[in-house]
């Protein structure tokens, strides 16, 4: 048995060229919390979402490896003004920027085992793309999951 | 008591151990293998090929004050950074200055140098470059001139205390020479080089680092109580910490050696901190406590200790001393000097360790021509200078430099090796000048 079981073809995607503004639009038309970022080839790219947006808003000394950069920020006070301003800054830069690039996709014929595993791993949505060509075919998401578990539908 | 054993195949274990130390230094500078792998092997190999036995080599040979006093003050840092005492310093520094980009870059550099001090420098700036990446990037000021003059406060300050750098700890252990004698020769020069570097920074960059003053605001709403994360481990880490750099002052009416403080302390503040909790979370912890400790820096010292053992055992060390001393005609203070300017220059291109764990046999065996251990003392802190302040000069010289080099390139500004080098080396060269003007005028005018 393979992922595509619990895959969810098709899915809402973002182009890498769109800027921050528009894939916000996205999260927000779709109440989904991460997009797949792909080429004018489809080609999986990267993945965007709530987690890499709010990594933009944090200093960057405290998103540096574990081990080596801020581990409290107790007491950096700024505030939500502050904090509009410095994601106005970034809104009509390409959205790719601030996607994750390093997640590397599943391929169809993964086992649903390592499947599980990886999101288990990731916390995130899991992207299913062609190993040969890099084409997104569909995400695995923990909902579509736990639908397919218990017979429900998403 | 012979410490050399029969050398395989009749060689001569001069040749035998000046091989295998040459092999070691080389595996060691290409950097393609891990440090300690190398340091171990080529100590198994000077036991194995018969230069010097086992037993030689690890009670003559390892010096278990050094790896002892490293690895307590590892422990006892561990423990005291969970309290974010040393973000509290940062910030309340920061603020002192009000936010004026200069004046933190002062600040931080003060800050950094004196913690450098007492505690590892790598420890140091990994403690400092983080906070000051936040402040800068909240003053929306460029970084680099920020962590360049951390690299060189942490090196500088490091080299004013018996403990605050691996070669001033090998030589403090090697020559019995007391954390005060330490702070007595080196610190008066140590704060007039850190002053020095200063100055050509301000030229260079500072009285360019500008910030709104909305920006100066936001530094200045940073709240450094809620810095400290835990402030009963303050107090006792704290206390410790005072304990331990009071015992390095005492250490010698005590009659103590200073790993046996770094250990003690760090055992009472292994006690204070898990005395509250239940046996298995005690493990849990304690674990964590050890895992931070720098174990391939111990190896490391392990097996070079060993290596050194050999060549010195074969009698390489002492025909070398012989040389150097034909070279500067048994002349002291060119011997001072030539030690002081060698020692930079292999310090800026070399790991520093290797090179004093060799350079103290060297020197212990010029003794006998100056007129023995007494005399010989203005050449241990012209090893001191030049091995700790030449780790400056380029971005390899140092750990620290590595170190805050790796973090500046995760936060999106790295620090590259040649414009490093432009600006560091020249400063370093400052540095020794200081430094050889004050030996000479100290110690042989």
């Amino acid at each position: 048995m393979t992922c595509q079981i619990v895959m969810l073809p098709d899915p809402v995607s973002v182009r890498d060229t769109a800027l921050l503004a528009e894939a916000i639009d996205l999260l927000f038309r779709y109440r989904i919390k991460n997009l797949p970022v792909v080429d004018a080839n489809g080609i999986y790219r990267g993945l965007f979402g709530i987690h890499t947006l709010i990594r933009q808003l944090l200093p960057r000394a405290a998103t540096l490896d574990e081990g080596t950069g801020l581990t409290d920020l107790g007491f950096v006070h700024d505030t939500l003004d502050n904090l509009r301003d410095r994601l106005a800054g970034h809104m009509h830069e390409p959205v790719l920027q601030f996607s994750d690039q390093t997640l590397k996709p599943v391929a169809p014929d993964a086992s649903i085992m390592e499947t599980l595993l990886r999101l288990h791993r990731q916390h995130l949505i899991l992207p299913v793309a062609d190993p040969v060509s890099g084409r997104l075919l569909g995400i695995v998401t923990y909902w579509e999951l736990l639908a397919r578990l218990t017979g429900r539908t998403t | 008591m012979h410490d050399t054993a029969s050398v395989i195949f009749g060689l001569d274990p001069f040749w035998v151990s000046l091989a295998l130390f040459a092999a070691t230094y080389v595996t060691i500078i290409t950097e393609r293998l891990n440090r300690a792998i190398v340091a171990l092997l080529g100590a198994g190999l000077m036991i194995i090929s018969g230069v010097i036995t086992q037993q030689a080599a690890l009670r003559n040979g390892v010096d278990f004050n050094t790896l002892g006093l490293l690895t307590g003050m590892m422990v006892i840092v561990a423990i005291t950074r969970k309290c974010g005492v040393f973000q509290y310093v940062a910030i309340w520094s920061a603020k002192k200055v009000h936010a004026s980009p200069w004046g933190i870059l002062v600040m931080l550099a003060l800050v950094t140098g004196v913690f450098s001090a007492f505690l590892d420098n790598v420890t140091t700036v990994l403690l400092v470059a983080p906070v000051t990446l936040l402040i800068t990037e909240e003053l929306k000021v460029d970084p680099y001139p920020f962590l360049f003059a951390e690299i060189f406060a942490s090196n500088i300050g490091g080299t004013a205390t018996l403990i605050g750098d691996p070669p001033n700890i090998m030589i403090g252990s090697a020559t019995g020479l007391s954390f005060n004698e330490f702070v007595f020769h080196l610190t008066p020069v140590i704060v007039v080089i850190l002053l020095a570097t200063l100055v050509p920074i301000y030229f260079v960059w500072g009285r360019r680092l500008v910030a709104t003053p909305e920006a100066r605001a936001r530094v200045m709403q940073f709240r450094e109580r809620e810095a400290i994360t835990d402030a009963r481990l303050l107090k006792q880490s704290l206390v410790v910490l005072a304990a331990v750099v009071l015992g390095f002052i005492l250490a010698h009416p005590l009659r103590l050696e200073p790993a046996t403080i770094a250990m003690a302390g760090a055992a009472v503040l292994l006690l204070l901190d898990n005395f509250a909790h239940s046996a298995e979370q005690q493990s849990e912890r304690v674990h964590k406590a050890f895992g931070e400790v720098e174990w391939v820096t111990i190896f490391f010292f392990l097996g070079l200790f060993i290596v050194v053992h050999g060549i010195d055992t074969a009698g390489v060390l002492k025909w070398v001393a012989n040389e150097v001393v034909r070279l500067t005609g048994g002349n002291l203070a060119l011997t001072g000097q030539a030690i002081l300017w060698v020692s930079a220059f292999a310090s800026a291109i070399v790991d520093n360790i290797p090179f004093v764990a060799t350079m103290i046999p060297l020197i212990k065996s010029m003794a006998p021509v100056y007129g023995g251990m007494q005399h010989i003392e203005p050449l241990w802190w012209s090893l001191a200078l030049g091995a700790c302040l030449g780790g400056n000069g380029t971005l390899i010289g140092a750990s620290a430099n590595l170190v805050v080099a790796g973090i500046s390139e995760r936060a999106g500004r790295p620090i590259r090796f040649v414009p490093y080098l432009l600006m560091a080396f020249p400063l370093m060269l400052l540095s020794i000048v200081i430094s050889s003007a004050y030996i000479y005028l100290r110690y042989f005018r």
